[in-house]
Protein backbone atom coordinates (compact mmCIF):
# COMPACT_ATOMS: atom_id res chain seq x y z
CA UNK A 1 0.00 0.00 0.00
CA UNK A 2 2.76 2.43 0.81
CA UNK A 3 4.37 1.82 -2.53
CA UNK A 4 1.36 2.50 -4.75
CA UNK A 5 1.46 6.24 -4.23
CA UNK A 6 5.10 6.29 -5.25
CA UNK A 7 4.91 3.67 -7.97
CA UNK A 8 6.23 6.05 -10.60
CA UNK A 9 6.95 5.06 -14.14
CA UNK A 10 10.27 6.87 -14.26
CA UNK A 11 10.91 6.04 -17.90
CA UNK A 12 7.81 7.91 -18.94
CA UNK A 13 8.64 10.83 -16.69
CA UNK A 14 12.10 11.19 -18.21
CA UNK A 15 10.74 10.78 -21.72
CA UNK A 16 8.26 13.57 -21.07
CA UNK A 17 10.98 15.82 -19.77
CA UNK A 18 13.15 15.09 -22.80
CA UNK A 19 10.29 15.93 -25.15
CA UNK A 20 9.45 19.17 -23.41
CA UNK A 21 13.13 20.13 -23.30
CA UNK A 22 13.28 19.63 -27.08
CA UNK A 23 10.18 21.77 -27.49
CA UNK A 24 11.71 24.42 -25.28
CA UNK A 25 14.94 24.40 -27.29
CA UNK A 26 13.04 24.86 -30.54
CA UNK A 27 10.87 27.64 -29.17
CA UNK A 28 13.96 29.38 -27.79
CA UNK A 29 15.58 29.36 -31.20
CA UNK A 30 12.44 30.65 -32.88
CA UNK A 31 11.71 33.35 -30.35
CA UNK A 32 15.18 34.83 -30.32
CA UNK A 33 16.29 34.22 -33.88
CA UNK A 34 13.14 34.77 -35.86
CA UNK A 35 11.79 37.83 -34.12
CA UNK A 36 13.64 40.79 -35.63
CA UNK A 37 14.01 43.19 -32.75
CA UNK A 38 14.05 41.64 -29.34
CA UNK A 39 15.79 44.17 -27.14
CA UNK A 40 14.73 44.79 -23.60
CA UNK A 41 11.44 42.99 -24.07
CA UNK A 42 13.39 39.81 -24.72
CA UNK A 43 15.18 40.31 -21.44
CA UNK A 44 11.86 40.85 -19.70
CA UNK A 45 10.29 37.74 -21.19
CA UNK A 46 13.33 35.68 -20.27
CA UNK A 47 13.19 37.02 -16.73
CA UNK A 48 9.50 36.17 -16.46
CA UNK A 49 10.08 32.68 -17.87
CA UNK A 50 13.10 32.01 -15.66
CA UNK A 51 11.51 33.25 -12.45
CA UNK A 52 8.32 31.34 -13.25
CA UNK A 53 10.36 28.21 -13.82
CA UNK A 54 12.20 28.66 -10.53
CA UNK A 55 8.93 29.36 -8.78
CA UNK A 56 7.56 25.98 -9.74
CA UNK A 57 9.97 24.27 -7.37
CA UNK A 58 8.58 25.96 -4.27
CA UNK A 59 5.14 24.95 -3.07
CA UNK A 60 4.39 28.29 -1.47
CA UNK A 61 5.06 30.10 -4.70
CA UNK A 62 2.85 27.67 -6.58
CA UNK A 63 0.03 28.36 -4.14
CA UNK A 64 0.43 32.13 -4.40
CA UNK A 65 1.20 32.36 -8.10
CA UNK A 66 -1.27 35.20 -8.57
CA UNK A 67 1.03 37.56 -6.71
CA UNK A 68 3.80 36.85 -9.19
CA UNK A 69 1.55 37.73 -12.12
CA UNK A 70 0.13 40.85 -10.54
CA UNK A 71 3.57 42.08 -9.59
CA UNK A 72 5.09 41.24 -13.00
CA UNK A 73 2.26 43.03 -14.82
CA UNK A 74 2.63 46.15 -12.64
CA UNK A 75 6.40 46.20 -13.07
CA UNK A 76 6.04 45.71 -16.83
CA UNK A 77 3.60 48.63 -17.11
CA UNK A 78 6.02 50.79 -15.12
CA UNK A 79 8.78 49.79 -17.55
CA UNK A 80 6.61 50.71 -20.52
CA UNK A 81 6.04 54.13 -19.00
CA UNK A 82 9.74 54.70 -18.53
CA UNK A 83 10.79 53.25 -21.85
CA UNK A 84 8.36 55.04 -24.07
CA UNK A 85 9.60 58.46 -23.32
CA UNK A 86 13.09 59.84 -23.43
CA UNK A 87 13.59 61.66 -20.19
CA UNK A 88 15.70 64.44 -21.59
CA UNK A 89 15.79 66.64 -18.57
CA UNK A 90 17.34 63.85 -16.53
CA UNK A 91 19.71 63.06 -19.41
CA UNK A 92 18.61 59.45 -19.36
CA UNK A 93 17.91 57.74 -22.61
CA UNK A 94 16.00 54.50 -22.84
CA UNK A 95 15.95 53.11 -26.32
CA UNK A 96 14.16 50.08 -27.62
CA UNK B 1 12.41 80.99 -20.69
CA UNK B 2 8.92 80.41 -21.97
CA UNK B 3 10.23 79.24 -25.35
CA UNK B 4 12.57 76.81 -23.62
CA UNK B 5 9.68 75.42 -21.62
CA UNK B 6 7.63 75.01 -24.76
CA UNK B 7 10.58 73.23 -26.40
CA UNK B 8 10.88 70.98 -23.35
CA UNK B 9 7.20 70.11 -23.52
CA UNK B 10 7.34 69.44 -27.22
CA UNK B 11 10.40 67.25 -26.88
CA UNK B 12 8.45 64.88 -24.63
CA UNK B 13 6.24 63.85 -27.47
CA UNK B 14 5.64 60.14 -27.62
CA UNK B 15 7.26 58.05 -30.27
CA UNK B 16 4.11 57.80 -32.31
CA UNK B 17 3.40 60.91 -34.25
CA UNK B 18 0.08 62.44 -33.40
CA UNK B 19 -0.44 60.71 -30.08
CA UNK B 20 -0.57 63.05 -27.16
CA UNK B 21 2.13 62.47 -24.56
CA UNK B 22 -0.06 63.04 -21.57
CA UNK B 23 -2.84 60.93 -23.00
CA UNK B 24 -0.45 58.00 -23.37
CA UNK B 25 0.87 58.54 -19.86
CA UNK B 26 -2.74 58.59 -18.70
CA UNK B 27 -3.36 55.29 -20.50
CA UNK B 28 -0.55 53.56 -18.65
CA UNK B 29 -1.79 55.03 -15.37
CA UNK B 30 -5.24 53.63 -16.16
CA UNK B 31 -3.65 50.24 -16.78
CA UNK B 32 -1.98 50.32 -13.38
CA UNK B 33 -5.12 51.48 -11.57
CA UNK B 34 -7.35 48.87 -13.21
CA UNK B 35 -4.78 46.19 -12.44
CA UNK B 36 -4.89 47.22 -8.79
CA UNK B 37 -8.68 46.93 -8.79
CA UNK B 38 -8.49 43.52 -10.43
CA UNK B 39 -6.01 42.32 -7.84
CA UNK B 40 -8.65 42.73 -5.19
CA UNK B 41 -11.47 41.25 -7.25
CA UNK B 42 -11.02 37.72 -5.98
CA UNK B 43 -8.76 36.63 -3.18
CA UNK B 44 -7.13 33.37 -4.17
CA UNK B 45 -4.31 31.30 -2.74
CA UNK B 46 -3.85 29.72 0.64
CA UNK B 47 -2.14 32.32 2.75
CA UNK B 48 -4.92 34.91 2.73
CA UNK B 49 -7.76 32.55 1.94
CA UNK B 50 -11.04 33.93 3.12
CA UNK B 51 -9.87 37.52 3.21
CA UNK B 52 -12.39 40.06 2.06
CA UNK B 53 -12.40 40.90 -1.61
CA UNK B 54 -14.71 42.59 -4.05
CA UNK B 55 -16.49 39.58 -5.51
CA UNK B 56 -17.22 37.68 -2.33
CA UNK B 57 -17.50 40.39 0.31
CA UNK B 58 -18.15 43.83 -1.10
CA UNK B 59 -20.51 43.23 -4.01
CA UNK B 60 -22.80 40.70 -2.29
CA UNK B 61 -23.24 43.24 0.51
CA UNK B 62 -24.28 45.87 -2.02
CA UNK B 63 -26.69 44.04 -4.28
CA UNK B 64 -28.01 47.15 -5.94
CA UNK B 65 -24.50 48.22 -6.96
CA UNK B 66 -23.71 44.71 -8.13
CA UNK B 67 -26.70 44.50 -10.44
CA UNK B 68 -26.20 48.07 -11.64
CA UNK B 69 -22.64 47.14 -12.66
CA UNK B 70 -23.80 43.89 -14.25
CA UNK B 71 -26.49 45.63 -16.27
CA UNK B 72 -24.05 48.36 -17.30
CA UNK B 73 -21.64 45.67 -18.51
CA UNK B 74 -24.38 44.02 -20.54
CA UNK B 75 -25.45 47.39 -21.92
CA UNK B 76 -21.87 48.18 -22.89
CA UNK B 77 -21.47 44.88 -24.72
CA UNK B 78 -24.89 45.33 -26.29
CA UNK B 79 -24.22 48.81 -27.62
CA UNK B 80 -20.87 47.68 -29.03
CA UNK B 81 -22.65 44.79 -30.71
CA UNK B 82 -25.31 47.07 -32.12
CA UNK B 83 -22.63 49.23 -33.68
CA UNK B 84 -20.47 46.51 -35.17
CA UNK B 85 -22.64 43.42 -35.70
CA UNK B 86 -24.24 42.62 -39.05
CA UNK B 87 -22.28 45.31 -40.84
CA UNK B 88 -24.20 44.86 -44.09
CA UNK B 89 -27.56 45.74 -42.53
CA UNK B 90 -28.84 49.02 -41.18
CA UNK B 91 -28.01 49.96 -37.63
CA UNK B 92 -31.71 49.66 -36.73
CA UNK B 93 -31.72 45.99 -37.59
CA UNK B 94 -28.48 45.26 -35.82
CA UNK B 95 -29.57 47.26 -32.76
CA UNK B 96 -32.78 45.26 -32.60
CA UNK B 97 -30.87 42.00 -32.86
CA UNK B 98 -28.29 43.10 -30.27
CA UNK B 99 -31.04 44.29 -27.93
CA UNK B 100 -32.89 40.99 -28.22
CA UNK B 101 -29.72 39.05 -27.50
CA UNK B 102 -28.85 41.34 -24.61
CA UNK B 103 -32.25 40.99 -23.00
CA UNK B 104 -32.11 37.21 -23.36
CA UNK B 105 -28.64 37.18 -21.81
CA UNK B 106 -29.59 39.39 -18.86
CA UNK B 107 -32.76 37.39 -18.30
CA UNK B 108 -30.79 34.17 -18.23
CA UNK B 109 -28.24 35.63 -15.82
CA UNK B 110 -30.96 36.82 -13.43
CA UNK B 111 -32.79 33.49 -13.53
CA UNK B 112 -29.52 31.62 -13.10
CA UNK B 113 -28.53 33.74 -10.12
CA UNK B 114 -31.91 33.03 -8.55
CA UNK B 115 -31.15 29.34 -8.55
CA UNK B 116 -27.40 29.52 -8.01
CA UNK B 117 -26.91 32.35 -5.51
CA UNK B 118 -30.30 33.76 -4.42
CA UNK B 119 -28.69 35.93 -1.75
CA UNK B 120 -27.39 38.16 -4.54
CA UNK B 121 -30.98 39.05 -5.44
CA UNK B 122 -32.18 40.16 -2.00
CA UNK B 123 -33.32 43.73 -2.30
CA UNK B 124 -33.44 43.73 -6.08
CA UNK B 125 -36.35 41.37 -6.63
CA UNK B 126 -37.78 43.90 -9.09
CA UNK B 127 -35.44 42.33 -11.65
CA UNK B 128 -37.22 38.99 -11.37
CA UNK B 129 -40.01 39.56 -13.80
CA UNK B 130 -42.50 36.82 -14.57
CA UNK B 131 -41.21 35.50 -17.88
CA UNK B 132 -37.64 35.29 -16.59
CA UNK B 133 -38.65 33.31 -13.56
CA UNK B 134 -41.01 30.93 -15.30
CA UNK B 135 -38.87 29.90 -18.26
CA UNK B 136 -36.53 27.00 -17.62
CA UNK B 137 -32.82 27.66 -17.26
CA UNK B 138 -31.90 25.18 -19.95
CA UNK B 139 -34.10 26.78 -22.57
CA UNK B 140 -32.91 30.26 -21.65
CA UNK B 141 -29.27 29.22 -21.89
CA UNK B 142 -29.86 27.56 -25.22
CA UNK B 143 -31.71 30.64 -26.43
CA UNK B 144 -28.73 32.81 -25.56
CA UNK B 145 -26.22 30.45 -27.20
CA UNK B 146 -28.26 29.96 -30.34
CA UNK B 147 -28.99 33.68 -30.70
CA UNK B 148 -25.27 34.46 -30.35
CA UNK B 149 -24.52 31.88 -33.01
CA UNK B 150 -27.23 33.31 -35.27
CA UNK B 151 -25.85 36.83 -34.86
CA UNK B 152 -22.37 35.53 -35.61
CA UNK B 153 -23.52 33.74 -38.74
CA UNK B 154 -25.43 36.81 -39.90
CA UNK B 155 -22.31 38.92 -39.38
CA UNK B 156 -19.83 36.61 -41.03
CA UNK B 157 -22.02 34.90 -43.64
CA UNK B 158 -22.16 37.66 -46.25
CA UNK B 159 -18.40 38.14 -46.01
CA UNK B 160 -17.92 34.51 -46.95
CA UNK B 161 -20.60 34.62 -49.59
CA UNK B 162 -19.39 37.74 -51.32
CA UNK B 163 -15.66 37.19 -50.71
CA UNK B 164 -15.17 40.80 -49.94
CA UNK B 165 -11.80 41.96 -51.13
CA UNK B 166 -10.87 45.53 -50.71
CA UNK B 167 -7.72 47.59 -50.42
CA UNK B 168 -8.29 47.77 -46.69
CA UNK B 169 -7.87 44.55 -44.75
CA UNK B 170 -10.91 44.43 -42.60
CA UNK B 171 -11.09 44.51 -38.91
CA UNK B 172 -14.84 44.84 -39.24
CA UNK B 173 -15.50 41.14 -38.75
CA UNK B 174 -13.19 40.76 -35.78
CA UNK B 175 -14.86 43.51 -33.79
CA UNK B 176 -18.37 41.98 -33.73
CA UNK B 177 -16.82 38.57 -33.19
CA UNK B 178 -15.04 39.93 -30.13
CA UNK B 179 -18.23 41.52 -28.80
CA UNK B 180 -20.31 38.38 -29.29
CA UNK B 181 -17.52 36.37 -27.68
CA UNK B 182 -17.57 38.82 -24.76
CA UNK B 183 -21.27 38.23 -24.32
CA UNK B 184 -20.80 34.49 -24.43
CA UNK B 185 -17.97 34.61 -21.88
CA UNK B 186 -20.01 36.89 -19.62
CA UNK B 187 -22.84 34.37 -19.80
CA UNK B 188 -20.39 31.73 -18.62
CA UNK B 189 -19.10 33.84 -15.72
CA UNK B 190 -20.29 34.11 -12.17
CA UNK B 191 -22.47 37.16 -11.57
CA UNK B 192 -20.00 38.83 -9.21
CA UNK B 193 -17.20 38.50 -11.79
CA UNK B 194 -19.09 40.15 -14.64
CA UNK B 195 -18.09 43.80 -13.94
CA UNK B 196 -14.45 42.70 -14.33
CA UNK B 197 -15.11 42.41 -18.05
CA UNK B 198 -15.80 46.12 -18.18
CA UNK B 199 -12.42 46.66 -16.57
CA UNK B 200 -10.84 44.41 -19.22
CA UNK B 201 -12.47 46.56 -21.89
CA UNK B 202 -10.99 49.70 -20.34
CA UNK B 203 -7.58 48.03 -20.30
CA UNK B 204 -8.01 47.04 -23.92
CA UNK B 205 -8.76 50.62 -24.92
CA UNK B 206 -5.72 51.86 -23.01
CA UNK B 207 -3.52 49.33 -24.78
CA UNK B 208 -5.07 50.29 -28.10
CA UNK B 209 -4.16 53.91 -27.50
CA UNK B 210 -0.62 53.08 -26.40
CA UNK B 211 0.05 51.27 -29.69
CA UNK B 212 2.81 49.01 -28.44
CA UNK B 213 5.16 47.15 -30.80
CA UNK B 214 4.36 43.50 -31.43
CA UNK B 215 6.96 42.03 -29.10
CA UNK B 216 5.87 44.19 -26.19
CA UNK B 217 2.26 43.51 -26.97
CA UNK B 218 2.97 39.78 -26.77
CA UNK B 219 4.47 40.06 -23.30
CA UNK B 220 1.63 42.34 -22.19
CA UNK B 221 -0.92 39.86 -23.48
CA UNK B 222 0.77 36.98 -21.68
CA UNK B 223 0.86 38.89 -18.39
CA UNK B 224 -2.72 40.04 -18.71
CA UNK B 225 -3.98 36.58 -19.63
CA UNK B 226 -2.55 35.10 -16.47
CA UNK B 227 -3.51 38.09 -14.32
CA UNK B 228 -7.10 37.97 -15.54
CA UNK B 229 -7.31 34.24 -14.87
CA UNK B 230 -6.32 34.76 -11.25
CA UNK B 231 -8.37 37.88 -10.71
CA UNK B 232 -11.53 36.08 -11.82
CA UNK B 233 -11.00 33.51 -9.09
CA UNK B 234 -8.68 30.96 -10.63
CA UNK B 235 -5.87 29.49 -8.62
CA UNK B 236 -3.61 26.46 -8.59
CA UNK B 237 -5.96 24.45 -6.43
CA UNK B 238 -8.46 22.01 -7.89
CA UNK B 239 -11.08 23.32 -5.48
CA UNK B 240 -11.23 26.66 -7.27
CA UNK B 241 -12.57 25.17 -10.51
CA UNK B 242 -15.98 26.74 -10.93
CA UNK B 243 -18.60 24.29 -12.14
CA UNK B 244 -21.64 26.50 -11.69
CA UNK B 245 -21.77 27.51 -15.36
CA UNK B 246 -20.59 24.21 -16.75
CA UNK B 247 -24.10 22.84 -17.32
CA UNK B 248 -25.69 25.84 -19.03
CA UNK B 249 -28.02 24.41 -21.65
CA UNK B 250 -26.92 20.84 -21.05
CA UNK B 251 -29.61 18.43 -19.87
CA UNK B 252 -28.10 15.00 -19.93
CA UNK B 253 -24.71 13.42 -19.49
CA UNK B 254 -22.49 15.12 -22.04
CA UNK B 255 -18.78 15.02 -21.33
CA UNK B 256 -17.72 17.07 -24.33
CA UNK B 257 -20.12 19.96 -23.89
CA UNK B 258 -19.66 20.16 -20.13
CA UNK B 259 -15.89 19.98 -20.51
CA UNK B 260 -15.84 22.79 -23.03
CA UNK B 261 -18.20 24.94 -20.96
CA UNK B 262 -16.13 24.32 -17.81
CA UNK B 263 -12.95 25.35 -19.60
CA UNK B 264 -14.50 28.47 -21.10
CA UNK B 265 -16.09 29.37 -17.80
CA UNK B 266 -12.83 29.16 -15.84
CA UNK B 267 -10.56 30.53 -18.57
CA UNK B 268 -12.98 33.31 -19.55
CA UNK B 269 -10.41 36.02 -18.82
CA UNK B 270 -7.56 34.51 -20.87
CA UNK B 271 -9.88 33.66 -23.77
CA UNK B 272 -11.15 37.26 -23.77
CA UNK B 273 -7.61 38.56 -23.82
CA UNK B 274 -6.45 36.30 -26.63
CA UNK B 275 -9.27 37.66 -28.77
CA UNK B 276 -8.49 41.24 -27.72
CA UNK B 277 -4.80 40.75 -28.53
CA UNK B 278 -5.63 39.60 -32.06
CA UNK B 279 -7.73 42.76 -32.40
CA UNK B 280 -4.76 44.86 -31.29
CA UNK B 281 -2.38 43.03 -33.64
CA UNK B 282 -4.61 43.44 -36.68
CA UNK B 283 -5.20 47.09 -35.81
CA UNK B 284 -1.44 47.61 -35.91
CA UNK B 285 -1.25 45.83 -39.22
CA UNK B 286 -4.01 48.00 -40.68
CA UNK B 287 -2.26 51.10 -39.46
CA UNK B 288 1.00 49.97 -40.99
CA UNK B 289 -0.66 49.27 -44.31
CA UNK B 290 -2.32 52.66 -44.34
CA UNK B 291 0.85 54.56 -43.56
CA UNK B 292 3.31 52.68 -45.76
CA UNK B 293 1.30 52.18 -48.90
CA UNK B 294 4.01 53.80 -51.06
CA UNK B 295 6.91 51.96 -49.47
CA UNK B 296 8.61 49.64 -51.95
CA UNK B 297 9.90 47.27 -49.31
CA UNK B 298 6.44 46.88 -47.89
CA UNK B 299 5.21 43.34 -47.53
CA UNK B 300 1.95 42.16 -48.98
CA UNK B 301 -1.02 42.39 -46.63
CA UNK B 302 -0.88 38.67 -45.97
CA UNK B 303 2.76 38.82 -44.94
CA UNK B 304 1.96 41.72 -42.69
CA UNK B 305 -0.73 39.71 -40.97
CA UNK B 306 1.35 36.64 -40.31
CA UNK B 307 4.42 38.64 -39.42
CA UNK B 308 3.07 40.12 -36.23
CA UNK B 309 0.88 37.17 -35.35
CA UNK B 310 3.77 34.75 -35.83
CA UNK B 311 5.94 36.84 -33.54
CA UNK B 312 3.19 36.88 -30.92
CA UNK B 313 2.80 33.12 -31.15
CA UNK B 314 6.58 32.63 -30.98
CA UNK B 315 6.79 34.53 -27.71
CA UNK B 316 3.81 32.79 -26.19
CA UNK B 317 5.18 29.39 -27.17
CA UNK B 318 8.53 30.26 -25.64
CA UNK B 319 6.87 30.90 -22.31
CA UNK B 320 4.53 27.93 -22.64
CA UNK B 321 7.32 25.45 -23.32
CA UNK B 322 9.52 26.83 -20.55
CA UNK B 323 6.69 26.61 -18.03
CA UNK B 324 5.85 23.05 -19.04
CA UNK B 325 9.50 22.02 -18.75
CA UNK B 326 9.78 23.66 -15.34
CA UNK B 327 6.67 22.00 -13.96
CA UNK B 328 7.66 18.60 -15.32
CA UNK B 329 11.11 18.90 -13.80
CA UNK B 330 9.67 20.04 -10.50
CA UNK B 331 7.17 17.19 -10.35
CA UNK B 332 9.83 14.63 -11.19
CA UNK B 333 12.50 15.94 -8.87
CA UNK B 334 10.07 16.53 -6.02
CA UNK B 335 8.17 13.29 -6.42
CA UNK B 336 8.94 12.35 -2.81
CA UNK B 337 7.97 15.80 -1.49
CA UNK B 338 5.22 15.99 1.09
CA UNK B 339 3.11 18.25 -1.10
CA UNK B 340 3.47 16.29 -4.32
CA UNK B 341 -0.18 15.35 -4.51
CA UNK B 342 -1.71 18.44 -2.90
CA UNK B 343 0.22 21.20 -4.64
CA UNK B 344 2.47 20.01 -7.42
CA UNK B 345 0.23 17.62 -9.30
CA UNK B 346 -2.76 20.05 -9.31
CA UNK B 347 -0.26 22.54 -10.74
CA UNK B 348 0.66 19.95 -13.36
CA UNK B 349 -3.00 19.54 -14.29
CA UNK B 350 -3.41 23.28 -14.55
CA UNK B 351 -0.32 23.56 -16.73
CA UNK B 352 -1.83 20.93 -19.00
CA UNK B 353 -5.06 22.92 -19.21
CA UNK B 354 -3.16 26.15 -19.80
CA UNK B 355 -0.99 24.74 -22.56
CA UNK B 356 -3.28 22.28 -24.31
CA UNK B 357 -6.40 24.33 -23.81
CA UNK B 358 -5.46 27.99 -23.66
CA UNK B 359 -2.24 27.91 -25.65
CA UNK B 360 -2.95 25.32 -28.34
CA UNK B 361 -6.67 25.65 -28.82
CA UNK B 362 -7.34 29.28 -27.96
CA UNK B 363 -4.17 31.28 -28.58
CA UNK B 364 -2.94 29.27 -31.54
CA UNK B 365 -6.05 27.71 -33.00
CA UNK B 366 -8.69 30.31 -32.28
CA UNK B 367 -6.19 33.16 -32.76
CA UNK B 368 -5.19 31.83 -36.17
CA UNK B 369 -8.84 31.57 -37.10
CA UNK B 370 -9.41 35.19 -36.12
CA UNK B 371 -6.35 36.39 -38.04
CA UNK B 372 -7.47 34.43 -41.09
CA UNK B 373 -10.95 35.93 -40.79
CA UNK B 374 -9.52 39.41 -40.59
CA UNK B 375 -8.04 39.04 -44.04
CA UNK B 376 -11.37 38.39 -45.75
Amino acid sequence: MSSTASNYNLTRLYAGIALSATAFAFSLMVAFAFVPKVGSTGVWTSLVAMSYGTMMFASSFVEEEQHFWYWAASAWFAWITVKKYELKWLDIKFTC
Amino acid sequence: MARYQVYLLMSFRGRDVGRNYFAQLFSVAILQITLRILRRWNQTGQKHAGDSDIAKTFLPAHNFLLWALVIITYLDVGQRMSRSAIPWASRLVSSAAAAALGIAAIGFKIAFTKSDAPELLTGVEMLLVGPIESASLVSQARAVFLSSLALLVLTIGPAIAEKIHSAEPMQTILLPFHDILSLFLITQTRTTNIPAFMIFQVQYHSLDYLDLPTVELSLTSLLLQYASFFSLGGSNAISSIDLSNAYNGVTGYNVGAVGILTFLSNWAGPVWWSSATVLLLTAKRNQRIHSKSSDKSFMTPDDAIWGSFEQYVAWLTFFASSSVLAVMLACTMLRAHLFIWTVFSPKYLYIMAWNMGQHLCINLGFGSLLVWMSSW
